[in-house]
């Protein structure tokens, strides 16, 4: 039997960057692919040459056996490869099925009476059971069913290759769920899907057969059932990972770093509710959550108080001590993408290096050198544009300029968002070190394996309101999970 | 001066759009670098049109700087200058040294105070200051020629401009520079233009304010949330364009003029954009780009007596199409730098 997709020696370069060389592997018709590495390994790369974004430098791609060279997206949904990217392509005003109509254009179906093209593809949801409600505006939708409408829109051009790119990391845990049930579905009728991915769980739980990328290189394609979580991680970093620590508690009761009572604002879109919130010295508090549950209205109020009118929030935000944050969005919030990184490393410590009007630009490039090599920032060039290095150095960046302030508080928000497994290690390492230092640390994030490898407790927001709490020695996936789905 | 290229296309087409009137390009360009730089009177012309450019260069560089497009920089000038002649026409009695550095510091207020306007709008309103710098610009003119015409008028001349303000004003006697340049508009405010420029450049990049201003261009929201107010900064960076801008007044009323003309500008604050634009808003490039659109504008101006029918407002064409070309430039580049990433 023919492979549905093979990558055939393909390369890509992005100036000097090699984002994939010589890649090859093939891809079983009617079978769950997983495409694992860490970020920067080239596999959201590989996808987009596949999905004709890119054009590969050397090497070709075969399609049932055929080669095929797609010079744009169109090219490729026409050979019947579709693609879900990882932020949705969605026009929010409109409704689901204006947004599905909207990708049939100039086929035959476009030719069809609009109740009848809705009823075709009410069908197709109905068999895959991807159940949306088609005359619902796509911004009143959630994430998941938004989600559903984007797999909607390739199903209903027929697709035979679907390209999901990291779609559970919007999701919560009862929607991956669901997704995968509909994914095996898809699969039981014969279609071909390739799962991009740095959860190794979800590998495991869905995927026949896993392809592990690194520094844009194939290492390893093989059955899953062949293969172990320890593996792949072994493989997509080069090196065994270290274990979770065991650690004893050593929060110090007497000292409390961060106390929030009674907090509520209204940031319009997002709430928060009569919030309580205690953070003693050496402690991490987890804050689970998916997004737009009111993490940004949280983090405004700690960071930027002022910018909040006071009819929108009240209640009493009381610090000891200097607070450092980690952006949850580092790009938005926390760099200069076009500046170098030594100026991106003196931002908001910019008292530090200045002696009377001007800036000790030479100690600051000292440092900043410093630190890129105990932070393992690469490549080690402080004169680089930050934005040209990947999310995980980017990250550590920004890690390293708040840390370095020795802050009494950190809010970590996100903090291994688009992150590779190295980075994430080191990152959590650093958190760590902080708090036995004597920190604090209020740690935002939707990933629970991130909140439970760190927190020493985890309050679950949901709506705008905390609606649980987890001590460390109860930590457990489902019944987080559920929490954050606002069913506890 | 990474966008000579652009320049360069820009000239070239240009010298070509001449062959459709019938003309030489080589002819013409060599009338231009002739009517430029072919004797101390042309030089002396060109580096009076620098000056200017300088400062409106530099005006619009800090907005780009901070992240704003100052479109403004005309109505600043205009209001500086028109404020300098109003303080030498209306305090005749005040003594020398003092005098030139009250009537440029009372330009300098008003530009600053233009640009203020327009910055605080933007900072405080989410005005966008493109639209508001544009009007600011039309509200300048009419309040200036108000000014000019109806309150100090000149009584000794028809042309519409301000009377002369005291000699005490003018540092004409001191003037090197318009010794080496005589009948011509040239002073010493070209060497205070470049050293405005090498200040500018150490406040952009030797200093933490610098550094700011330039956070909050590169990433406002990331400056807002380390620390930086970016609306003090956007609020900061218009002030000094204006009063960059404003710096005019020192070229045109103490060092030169005498006086506020009514269309004494070949629209400084506009070409300024293309100024800034062709030197990456690099203070010491734009030393060098002012320099260039001054010989242009310079050249074209003997066009129409050297050429039988190409008329000086062709130096607009030029400065158009080079203006297309230093933005071709940076298009391609941008285009070169996505085609490499995807």
């Amino acid at each position: 039997m023919t492979a549905a997709v093979e990558f055939k020696g393909i390369s890509k370069y992005f100036g000097e960057v090699r984002a994939n060389s010589d890649i090859s592997f093939s891809v079983a018709r009617g079978s769950i692919h997983a495409i694992v590495g860490e970020n920067g390994a080239g596999k959201s790369t590989a996808m987009k040459i596949l999905f004709g974004m890119y054009r590969p430098d050397a090497g070709e791609i075969l399609l049932n056996g055929q080669p095929v060279e797609f010079s744009s997206p169109i090219d490729a949904m026409a050979a019947k490869v579709g693609m879900v990217h990882q932020h949705f392509m969605l026009a929010e005003p409109y409704t689901a099925l204006d947004n599905i109509l909207l990708q049939q254009k100039g086929s035959a179906f476009a030719l069809l009476p609009r109740k009848e093209q809705a009823q075709r593809i009410n069908d197709i949801a109905d068999r895959y059971g991807f159940h949306v409600d088609l005359n619902a505006k796509v911004e009143d939708l959630s994430v998941g069913e938004q989600q559903r409408i984007e797999i909607l829109k390739i199903l209903s051009q027929d697709s035979d290759i679907l390209i999901l790119d990291e779609p559970t990391a919007v999701l919560t845990p009862q929607e991956v769920q669901d997704l995968f049930i509909n994914l095996r579905k898809l699969k039981s009728e014969g279609k071909t899907i390739l799962i991009i991915t740095h959860k190794l769980k979800e590998v495991m739980a869905l995927s026949d057969a896993v392809t592990v990328f690194r520094a844009g290189r194939m290492v390893e394609s093989k059955q899953t059932r062949d293969t172990s979580i320890e593996d792949l991680a072994a493989l997509m970093v080069g090196r065994r990972m270290q274990m979770p620590e065991e650690r004893v508690s050593t929060i110090d009761e007497s000292k409390t770093l961060l106390s929030i009572e009674n907090l509520s604002a209204d940031l319009g879109t997002h709430k928060l509710r009569n919030i309580n919130l205690n953070i003693k010295s050496r402690e991490i508090v987890g804050v689970a959550g998916v997004e737009g549950n009111g993490q940004d209205v949280l983090i405004r109020c700690l960071l930027d108080p002022k910018s909040l009118s006071k009819n929108s929030m009240t209640g009493n935000i009381q610090r000891q001590g200097s607070l450092q944050a980690f952006p949850e969005d580092r790009l938005r919030f926390g760099v200069l993408p076009s500046r170098p990184v030594y100026e991106n490393f003196l931002l908001g410590q910019e008292h530090r290096f200045t002696k009377g009007l001007f800036l000790k630009t030479r100690e600051l490039i000292a440092r900043t050198r410093e630190i890129m090599k105990t932070y393992d920032i690469r490549p080690h060039d402080e004169h680089l544009a930050l934005g040209k290095l990947s999310g995980g150095n980017q990250q550590k960046l920004v890690v390293a300029r708040a840390l370095t302030q020795k802050p009494d508080i950190i809010l970590a928000a996100q903090p291994t968002r688009g992150v590779d497994i190295g980075a994430i290690e080191f990152i959590h390492n650093e958190i760590r070190k902080s708090r036995d230092e004597g920190a604090g640390v209020l740690l935002i994030s939707s990933e629970l394996d991130e909140l439970m490898a760190l927190s020493d407790r985890i309050v679950v927001l949901y709506k705008g309101q905390l609606v649980a709490e987890f001590k460390r020695s109860d930590f457990n996936e489902t019944s987080l999970g559920k929490a954050m789905g606002g069913g506890h | 001066m990474k966008r000579i290229f652009g320049f360069l296309l820009g000239l070239t087409l240009a010298l070509l759009l001449t062959l459709f009137a019938g003309e030489n390009p080589w002819n013409v360009f060599t009338i231009l670098v002739r009517s430029a730089f072919g004797s101390m009177y042309d030089l002396g012309l060109t580096l009076s049109y620098t000056t200017p450019l300088i400062f409106c260069g530099l005006s619009v560089a800090i907005g780009f700087h901070a992240g704003l497009f100052n479109i403004g920089a005309e109505g600043q000038m205009t209001m500086a200058v028109v404020t300098a002649a109003a303080v030498g026409v209306l305090f005749p009695q005040v003594p020398f040294p003092l005098a030139p550095i009250l009537a440029v510091l009372a330009a300098l207020a008003a530009g600053g105070l233009w640009g203020w306007i327009a910055g605080w709008l933007r900072a405080e309103r989410g005005s966008h200051e493109v639209i508001i710098t544009i009007m600011m610009n039309f509200i300048a003119a009419g309040l200036a020629g108000w000014f000019a015409l109806k309150i100090i008028p000149n009584p000794e001349s028809q042309n519409p401009e301000t009377a002369l303000i005291s000699p005490n004003y003018m540092f004409k006697d001191y003037d090197l520079i318009a010794r080496l340049f005589p009948d011509t508009p040239a002073n010493a405010s070209l060497i205070f233009a470049i050293v405005i420029a090498v200040l500018m450049w150490i406040f952009l990049w030797k200093t933490a304010w610098g550094f700011k201003l330039r956070a909050v261009g590169a990433n406002p929201e990331a400056a807002h949330r380390s620390g930086i107010s970016e609306k003090k900064v956007q609020i900061a960076a218009m002030t000094l364009a204006g009063a960059l801008a404003g710096f005019v007044a020192l070229s045109e009323v103490v060092g030169s003029a005498g006086q506020y003309r009514i269309g004494f500008s070949p629209d400084y604050g506009f070409i300024g954009i293309a100024v800034a634009l062709m030197a990456s808003n690099n203070p010491l490039g734009i030393i060098v780009s002012a320099f260039l659109m001054g010989a242009l504008h310079k050249g074209a101006s003997d066009l129409d007596l050297e050429t039988s029918t190409i008329t000086r407002d062709f130096s607009r064409i030029i400065q158009a199409l080079v203006i297309l070309g230093v933005v071709a430039q940076g298009y391609w580049e941008w285009f070169k730098h996505k085609r490499r990433k995807g």
